[in-house]
């Protein structure tokens, strides 16, 4: 579905990414991990072209992005972003409508089938009875269902999560993450929490200096070494019993004397 | 409780009309509603009663009618100005007056005027003169206040205050050395704004500039929504940020230039009025649009009424009232944003 293939990217000053090379199928839902100032915020943003690659092709179902319009990248693949400072006051379902922006020309009008498809997204996350409120004064949980909202009113089969959830709290991660799995959607999200890692993803990709460390399933992936190596903390991985998950165990250096 | 939209749109398009034709009858000869009403109807074949001497046609013609209609068309330019340099900054402070748009046009204007650099455009050499100082200002402004992609709030401000300061320098400076007599009161035109000089012929530009404007904001709406709600991540939803950019930056640097060419500097109205619509109908651009035009018209038309009659028979520049009134919303508005920042 999508293939980044030999992916470099800078800024004017350093290097952030370099020679990614990944490829992800149909239905995975996959998990982007490393520490901070990685890449992984960059590599995403380079696939939902915020930013432009240095070097490297970005393919999806076959086409090389950079020859699609915005609009046409905006109908296959939906973004969440880390939440944007809000300046100005907008209603639950004028941020909805944004997300058919691709579908709507310059001259057409606001059909009544647009408006209750928006207000279906928004039922479906159990939010229609916001939809005339004001986004600014909803909470941290509920916006970012709105957000869902939108990015599923695109219509997409493709999402890209660029850490929406850190802020939250567990309940409110798991529940956008809950939702994610429940839907048929193919997902690339980068992820902070390694155990909610675990939970979620089938597949993980591990980052450290701009470069793909490990790309394999959450098994592979999420190892002792693994993480002591890039993450540089002890730790002990075990399958959990409820879950039949890898949980990830951190061991603080005081104890470990 | 929120009231429809609709009603807004049309008590909106009423009070402006009735004020309007209120304005026309006002002045340093007063004329009578019930004339006034008989002189348009009269103009326009319907001549009920003539009850009106010669010389009240000849002010409600001549006079008050391009002075009024020049006033909405001012004000709902300048309004729009200020929408559009909303969404473009991201910020409810933006205004051609505050960020030193307009000295800029009012600069380049002057250049024009008085050493006739720009005299290859012929009629429309003021204009356009006008319209590369206010988009000179506008880029230089937007690219000084930007850190790291970021618009930086302080900096845009202290970078607006130091542009006007220096372009009405150079527009002062202009007009003083210039070697006619007219120097002086075009100087005291352009920084404080007036609507005294209006003709039809003045009406012409910015009626076609305002409407070509609002069409394509209108069309463009729906972007306009989501670059002030997700700035470079409008593209995740198909946005082409940096087209639209160019288009916000030419469309606000045409009205400005058009506007001030005809009433030089009248500051403020871009601020105030896209607030108290938002406050009315929301930040969506399909609302914003039509009715902070509509109310931007009605308030350069009210004020300019007060300008007129305040100290009559002398009359006092608009710009400087609505300065008057614009500056302290300014004030508070700039505390809540430092408030909301933290």
């Amino acid at each position: 579905m999508l293939e980044i293939v030999d992916l470099a990217f800078s800024y004017p000053t350093n290097l952030v990414i370099d020679g990614v090379n990944l490829k992800i199928n149909k239905g995975e839902f996959v998990g982007l991990i490393g520490p901070n100032g990685c890449g992984k915020s960059t590599l995403l943003k380079n696939v939902y072209r915020t930013l432009k690659p240095k070097n490297g092709d970005i393919y999806f179902e076959d086409k090389n992005i950079q020859n699609l319009s915005y609009k046409e990248t905006a109908k296959k693949i939906s973004v969440i972003s880390q939440n944007e400072t809000i300046v100005f006051d907008f209603t639950v379902e004028e941020i909805v409508a944004m997300g058919r922006h691709p579908y709507k020309k310059l001259f057409d009008i606001d059909t009544k089938e647009e408006h209750d498809f928006i207000i279906k997204c928004l039922d479906y996350l159990g939010m229609k009875d916001k939809a005339k409120e004001n986004y600014a004064y909803l909470s941290g949980g509920e916006q970012q269902r709105v957000l869902l909202a939108k990015a599923i009113a695109q219509d997409t089969n493709f999402m890209i999560l660029d850490e929406p959830t850190n802020h939250l709290d567990i309940r409110y991660q798991m529940q956008i993450f809950d939702l994610l799995k429940n839907m048929n959607m193919t997902v690339f999200t980068a992820i902070h929490d390694l155990n909610l890692a675990t939970l979620y993803c089938d597949r993980l990709i591990l980052m450290d200096n701009g470069k793909i460390i490990k790309d394999g399933s959450v098994e592979e992936v999420m190892t002792e070494e693994n993480i002591k190596e890039i993450y540089k903390v002890d730790v002990k991985v075990y399958k959990q019993e409820t879950t039949k998950k890898l949980y990830v165990s951190y061991i603080p250096n005081y104890l470990n004397k | 409780m929120k009231i429809k939209y609709k009603y807004y749109l049309i008590a909106a398009i009423f009070f402006l009309v009735l004020i309007m034709i209120l304005s026309i009858g006002i002045g340093a000869v007063t004329i009578r509603f019930d004339r006034v009403i008989n002189i348009l109807l009269s103009n326009i074949g319907l001549n009920l009663n003539d009850n009106y001497s010669l010389m009240e046609y000849n002010i409600v013609i001549n006079l008050r009618i391009p002075r009024v209609v020049l006033g909405s068309l001012v004000g709902a330019s300048l309004a729009v100005v200020g929408v559009v340099m909303q969404a473009l900054i991201r910020n409810k402070l933006a205004d051609p007056f505050i960020l030193g748009v307009s000295s800029g046009a009012s600069a380049f204007a002057t250049l024009g005027m008085i050493f006739g650099i720009f005299n290859v455009f012929g009629t429309f050499s003021l204009p356009i003169s006008a319209f590369l100082g206010a988009t000179i200002t506008i880029l230089f402004v937007y690219s000084l206040s930007r850190t790291n992609g970021k618009i930086n709030i302080s900096q845009l401000l202290l970078s607006g205050v130091a542009i006007s300061l220096i372009m009405d320098g150079i527009t002062k400076f202009i007009t003083l050395s210039a070697p006619n007599a007219l120097g002086l009161h075009n100087a005291t035109f352009w920084m404080s704004g007036s609507l005294a000089s209006a003709k039809w012929d003045y009406l012409v530009l910015p009626i076609i500039i305002l409407f070509l404007c609002m069409i394509v904001l209108m069309v463009h709406h729906r972007s306009l929504n989501v670059l002030l709600f997700q700035e470079e991540n409008a593209i995740t939803v198909g946005v082409n940020v940096k087209n639209i950019q160019k288009l916000l930056i030419l469309i606000a640097s045409l009205m400005t230039g058009v506007v001030i060419s005809v009433s030089g500097t009248i500051g403020f109205i871009g601020l105030m009025v896209p607030h108290f619509t938002r406050l009315l109908v929301g930040s969506d651009h399909k609302k914003v649009l039509p009715i902070s035009a509509l109310l931007g018209a009605m308030l350069v038309v009210v004020v300019d009424i007060i300008a007129r009659t305040i100290i009559a028979p002398e009359e006092l520049p608009v710009g400087i009232l609505t300065a008057i009134i614009g500056g302290p919303i300014f004030i508070l508005l700039l505390r809540k944003e430092y408030k909301g920042s933290r």
